[in-house]
Formats: structure tokens, sequence, C-alpha cells
């Protein structure tokens, strides 16, 4: 019995082995290790922010922490500086976004276009995409700088006013988003564009046939199509936006008179200026709260259409 | 439901079916795993990954350029070093830049028969990395900024070391105010390679046109100033207003000074605020509401909000009559800032002179004394060749070796066996400015700073009354006293 029973398993474990490795199991194994990798690379920093919210530390003495409930968030409730930070951020990611998925939406149906000597401009285009943050900045700095900036030389010539922009109150916050917007719009071209010529041509005649306008064709069969790359490229763009320092840092420092501080930069000041981890580590638990929630609520909606 | 796999090819999206229903939840779950990824990345990466190194605002006068390079710069190539020394006083121009690194490697082999890495980073990255990262046990050693030195005593990350130091061959040479500076309590907390004082730096052949000396005072700065502004094409002033710049807040404090020995002064236990808000009020009126916002400002309102990125090459340019200035502007007469080489040299080498800084009413002279210092990490597995490190980067023999790429860094010499790099007579003043130079209280300095950047900007900006900027100054500064 023993050797028939012995006998009848292993061809049996041996199939459930086969399948193992053949079918979806393999799969997982393999990408555990790297799961595992990310999980603890993201995991364990957001865990412990999420801690450090309710906790009293400070960045010279970390090791002392007090607990203090959601004393922290009350705190955060009264402070000016906080919430002209936050509606400064939400501004500009809003504008941001806005206008760099309109003018790559434009500069996507250009760069669609079979015209001799496109190839070569779609390459040029991603070149502000590629820069590196910190070269923007400072030739953004150096653009507008009174006397010698080239934008200012321009304007003087034409008998305008010239100052420097990243200085003037009005203007610095307008700038930031400007180069958000130079900044990103060639990628969302490049990957719409993608997305439109992913659309069969069919699709267009058989519109075309129908009576379909050439506004009726983007409404009704660009649009739905695109949707999904839109539905990325917005909410990972929102999320870049909404967390980005660097831009704002380099060239304002969140000045004049407070005018382009972002949560980001307050954070940073919060942390490395002021010392206070547990207030900074606050804010980071709103701001994460914040981009989960659009996140999810937009995923939604995308999916429902 | 049918599911279509996209493959990006050739900048279009290639659509294949996949209508398989057990492939529908492996694909949902991978899906989710690489989007949730893909989201807390992007997360973490802020804009596009790119990431990028701080420029750091720094203090214009990291080097001899003024400028502060992007880190991560290996000295020997990494591998194989026994000790790790981060640096952010290195020269910027990759050639002197191998040299300056040179030179302390190889002071370091000759005293220990070991091998230092030397990191080259700017002054924020470093800051930030060593607070955060110091406890790791790396790097070694550090340099930095007096408001550095004090951060890292408060945070326990640097050791004393007054044992050693005393024990060093040249140690009876360093200038004692520099010594001070990096002391606390009794203890050496680390050794100085550079100092300076910050002075008025001023166009000598337009004060000569006009008939006019330096200026002693802030009302005779003032009325100068006016006068340049109404006989001259030059702005007549600049000093940094950008929010967040670590040299407006230096300047400020060099008028500060002419007020009091320190703006905390020890309690006890404790720091008790050590200037009144009138003083406050006067500062920031003298030079902030009537050099930017009055209506006569001597500075022109254009240029408000800007850092010594603009403060520093506009003088050199032949913008600026009068800037508030360290040595290290001497010899800064190429690079990309500059509009025309042989007209800064001009400037700098014929055309300009230093003064002390002018005080107002019930000051003195004084200014910021800035020294800076090298530190051994008290997480350090290698404590003794740690130090070895701060030895081989503060002694006299390789300080003599940078002078021929850094001369700014030494105008006026740490230590007595160094010769100054000064060589006109119109430069010479610096020598006695660094002797009023008042080093910053060991204090953290942080919060201190980011009392006084909005409030310098609402006056700079005209936002605000200067002595109501005073006011608000003192009650701030005032609360902080517990927490410094």
């Amino acid at each position: 019995m023993a050797t028939n029973t012995s006998q009848g398993r292993s061809p049996r474990y041996s199939e459930e082995f086969k399948s193992l490795l053949s079918e979806t199991w393999l799969g997982y194994a393999l990408i555990l290790p790297a799961t595992i990798l990310v999980a603890a690379i993201i995991l364990y920093p957001t865990v412990r922010g999420i801690q450090m919210a309710f906790l009293e530390v400070s960045l010279l003495q970390p090791g002392e922490e007090t607990f203090v409930g959601l004393e922290n968030f009350a705190e955060m409730a009264n402070d000016a500086v906080f919430r002209t930070a936050l509606w400064q951020t939400v501004l500009l990611t809003a504008l941001a976004v806005s206008l760099q998925y309109l003018l790559g939406m434009a500069l996507a149906m250009v760069l669609k276009e079979k015209v001799p000597g496109m190839r070569f401009f779609r390459s040029v285009s991603m070149v502000t995409w590629v820069l590196p943050i910190i070269v923007m900045v400072i030739l953004f700095r150096f653009m507008v700088q009174n006397g010698f900036g080239p934008a200012n030389i321009v304007l003087g010539a034409l008998g305008l006013e010239t100052t420097y922009w990243f200085g003037d109150p009005e203007m610095a916050f307008p700038l930031i988003v400007l180069m958000h917007v130079w900044r990103n719009v060639p990628f969302y071209a490049i990957a719409l564009m993608a997305a439109m010529n992913s659309i069969p041509e069919t699709q267009y005649e058989a519109a075309r046939l129908d009576g379909a306008g050439a506004l009726q064709r983007f409404r009704h069969v660009t649009l739905p199509q695109i949707s999904y790359v839109s539905m990325i490229m917005i909410v990972l763009h929102v999320i870049f936006t909404f967390n980005n320092f660097e831009i704002v840092y380099l060239s304002t420092g969140g000045g004049p008179l407070g005018n382009t501080e972002v949560l980001a930069t307050y954070v940073y000041k919060t942390a490395f200026e002021t010392y206070a981890l547990g207030y900074a580590a606050s804010m980071g638990v709103v701001m994460l709260v914040i981009m989960l929630t659009f996140t999810a609520v937009y995923v939604k909606l995308e999916d429902t259409d | 439901m049918e599911i279509y796999i996209l493959i990006l090819h050739d900048c279009q999206w290639e659509a294949m079916p996949d209508s398989s229903p057990d492939s529908l939840r492996r694909r949902k779950l991978v899906q989710s795993i690489g989007l949730g990824a893909g989201i807390a990345l992007a997360g973490c990466s802020g804009d596009g990954g790119d990431g990028g190194s701080l420029e750091g605002d720094g203090d214009g006068g990291g080097d001899s350029l003024g400028t502060e390079t992007g880190g991560g710069d290996d000295g020997d190539g990494g591998s194989g070093a026994d000790v790790l020394h981060w640096d952010a006083g290195l020269p910027s121009d990759e050639e002197d830049l191998d040299t300056a690194i040179s030179n302390i490697q190889n002071f370091f082999e000759e005293r220990t028969g070991e091998q230092v890495q030397i990191t080259d980073y700017t002054y924020e990255d470093m800051r930030s990395a060593y607070l955060t990262g110091a406890r790791s046990g790396d790097p070694d050693s550090v340099e930095g900024v007096l408001s550095h030195l004090t951060e890292y005593i408060e945070a326990d990350l640097i050791e004393p070391i007054g044992d050693e130091a005393e024990a060093l061959e040249w140690y009876d040479g360093y200038v004692d105010s520099t010594i001070e500076a990096m002391s606390y309590q009794g203890e050496l907390y680390a050794l100085p390679y550079t100092g300076n004082g910050r002075a008025m730096i001023y166009r000598r052949d337009v004060f000569e046109e006009l008939g006019q000396d330096p200026p002693e005072t802030a009302d005779e700065f003032l009325e100068v100033g006016r006068l340049i502004k109404s006989e001259t094409d030059l702005t007549p002033f600049h000093n940094c207003t950008k929010d967040g710049g670590v040299r407006a807040f230096q300047e400020w404090m060099s008028h500060v000074y002419q007020h009091t020995e320190n703006l905390y002064a020890t309690d006890g236990d404790g720091w008790t605020l050590n200037v009144d808000a009138d003083t406050l009020g006067l500062v920031f009126d003298k030079y902030y509401h009537q050099v930017w916002a009055s209506d006569d400002p001597i500075a022109d309102p254009d240029q408000l909000g800007t850092g010594w990125q603009v403060n520093d090459p506009g003088y050199i340019n032949g913008n600026f009559a009068m800037i508030e200035c360290g040595p290290w502007i001497r010899g800064w007469t190429s690079g990309p800032e500059i509009d025309d080489s042989d007209a800064a040299s001009e400037v700098l080498d014929e055309n300009t002179a230093v003064a002390h800084l002018p005080y107002a009413e019930g000051g003195e002279r004084a200014t910021y004394l800035e020294v800076k210092p090298v530190m051994v990490n008290a997480n350090s597995e290698n404590g003794d060749l740690g130090f070895e490190a701060v030895a081989s980067r503060c002694s006299p023999t390789v300080m003599e070796q940078q002078q021929s790429h850094s001369p700014g860094n030494y105008v006026t010499p740490v230590h007595e066996d160094v010769e100054t790099t000064l060589e006109s007579e119109n430069w010479m003043p610096f020598t006695d400015v660094f002797e009023t130079g008042r080093a910053l209280a060991k204090i953290s300095w942080g919060p201190v700073r980011q009392e006084f950047y909005p409030l310098m900007q609402e006056v700079a900006y005209g936002e605000t009354d200067p002595y109501d900027a005073g006011s608000t100054l003192h009650s701030n500064l005032k609360s902080l006293e517990g927490d410094l």
C-alpha cells in the first residue's frame, strides 16, 4: 500500500511542481524580491513618517521623542504660513498641471503631423524635460536678471518694465508656474502623441463617413481613447508638482514675502531650520492624505467613465 | 471585459488583446503593485525623478570664486580609503579641486601612511546629509561653517579634540580668536583653516572723483550713496535680500554685532536675548528700509530678492559702487558670471578699496566673523584618523599649498605661519576688519534665521515699518530663548 501511495503521490507532486513552475507562482516568486525591496524602501519611511507626526522630536536630538497625540495637527490649524503654503501648493498644482495638459495636447497634435523635419523636432522638444532642474533654474534666473538677462533686454527694447522677476512679489509665482509648464509640456506631448498614434485610422474614416467634423472627431474618437494615458499623466504630474521642492527652493527660496512658499519648502524649513521633525512629519502626513485622496477619487472617476 | 497590453513602440501605443479571465486578476494585481510603486516613487522623487543637487545659497564665500559646486566628486576614486572626509570649502574649478584634494591627501598620507577619501559637497547638502546620517559613523571628519559647528555640538555629532589638537606641533600658531570661535564651554571642537571679516568694498575711483572718504557711520553711508546716485550711472549699493539666503543673514548679523557683543548671551545654563527692539529696528531702518524702500533708495528696487549671485558679480561687473563682502571676491575675474575679465580685473585691482562697515548711532566698528571649522564625527569608528584628516586640512603646510588656487581664503590667515595673499595696499584693511570680527554664539541658529527672513523682506519691500519689524523680531527672538 505504502509503495502504491508513494507511487501515486509522486506524479501528482511532480505535476503540481511543474504547474507551479510553469504557471503563475513562478512569476510571483520572481517579482517577490523586488516587491519586498520596494515595499521596504517605501513602507518603512512612510510608517516612520506617520509615527513621527504624533511625536515631538527634534532633528538635533532624534532619540528624544515625546508622544503629543494630535498636537502637531492642532498647531497646523493655527499656522498661517502653513495655510498660505497649502493654498499656494494647490493653486500651483492646478495651474501647472492644467496648462501642461492643454499645451501638451496641442503640441502632441502638432508632433503627430507627418511633415518633413518632425522627427527631429520631436527629439528636440524633449530637451526641456531632460534638463536637470538646477540647470533649468539657473537658466531662468539668468534670463530674468535685471540689466543683462535676455528677457529683460527684450522687454527693455520694447519699452516695457524690467525688473528681477523672481524678486517681484506679483510675478514670482506665475514664473514658478511657467517653469513647471516649460519643463513638462514636452513629456505630456510625447505621451499623448503615442496614445493618439495608437488609434486606428479606420475609426477616423468611419467618423468622417458619418459626417463628423474635426472637432467632433477629436471629441468622440480621440479624447476617449487617450483618457487612460491622460489619467496616468495627470495623476503623476499632480503628485510631482504638489511635492516639488527644488524649483521653488532654488529660484526664490519661498519668497519674496512668502508669495511662493509651498508645502514642500515649508516642510524642509521646518525640519532643517527649526529642527521640528515631528511638526514637519505631520505636514508630510497631510500632504500624503491629500495626494492619496486625489489619486483614489480621480482613478475611480476615470474607471467609472 | 477585454484587456489590452499597451506597448510603446515608435511613439505609438500598440494594443495587444488579452482576454483570458485568469490574466485579468493577475494583471490587475501586478498593475496595482506597479501603479502603487510608481506613484509612491513619484511622490518621493518630486519632479520626474530628476532630483539633482541643491545648489545651496551658501554664503558666497565658499572658495575663491564665491561659488559652490555640486557634490559627489570623489577625491581619490573611493575604494581602499581608510577615512572619509566631507568638504564644501574646496575650489569649484575642476583642476583646482583636484589639486586641493591632492594636497590634503598627500599630507595625510605622509603623517599616517593611510589614505583619506574626500567628498566635495555644497554646504547646504552637506549639512542636511550630516545631520541626518552622521550617526552611521560616516564621514569621519567634516568641514563646515560656524553655525554648523553649533548644530553638530547640540546634536552630539562632533567630539572635542582639545588634547589631540594641543599635541600638534603647529597648534600654538593659530590666531586666538579663531580657536575661541571653535570652542564651547571650555572644549575645543574643531580646527580652523580660513577666516575673514565682512567689510565694505567700494569703488575707490568713484569716491575719489566725488571727493568722498569711505563712510564711517550709517548716515554718512546713506548720504554718500545718494550722492553717487545723483552724480553717476552706478547703483550706489547692493545687499542680499533673498529669502533663506545665508549671506543675507550674515550681512544683517554684521550690523547687529556693531551694537552688541552677541545676539544672545549666556545666562546660567540658558541664553538670553542681548539686544533691544529699537536697535533691531535701527538696523532694519538703515540697511534695509533706507537702502531699498525709502523715498530715495540707494539700491535698485528692481534687484530686490536677490542673493550673492547678483551681489558679488554685480560689483565685479562694475554695476554697484559699494557692497558688503569678504575677501573671496579678490581674484574673481573669470567665469560665466563675469561680463568682461579685463574690466573685472581693472575694477578689483585698481579701482577697489576696503573699509570697515558703517555703523548706526550707538554702534561701533564690528563685523560678522567667518571662521570655517573642520570637525571629527563623534560616531566615527576611526576617530584618530578622523582627527588626522582635520589636522591635515588645517595644517599651515596645506594652507600655504592651497593659496595658489584659493587666494581669497588666505587673505587673513588663521595661522601665524601662513603669509597673507594680500599684495594690494587697497585691500590691506581686511586685516583690521578681521580683528573686529565677532563669532556666532554657540546656539542653534536655524530658528533665528527663520524669524529674520520674512521681516527683513517685509521691510526691504516697504511692507512694514522698520521699527515695527524690529519690535516684532525682538518679541519673536525673545520667545526662542528657551529653545536655543
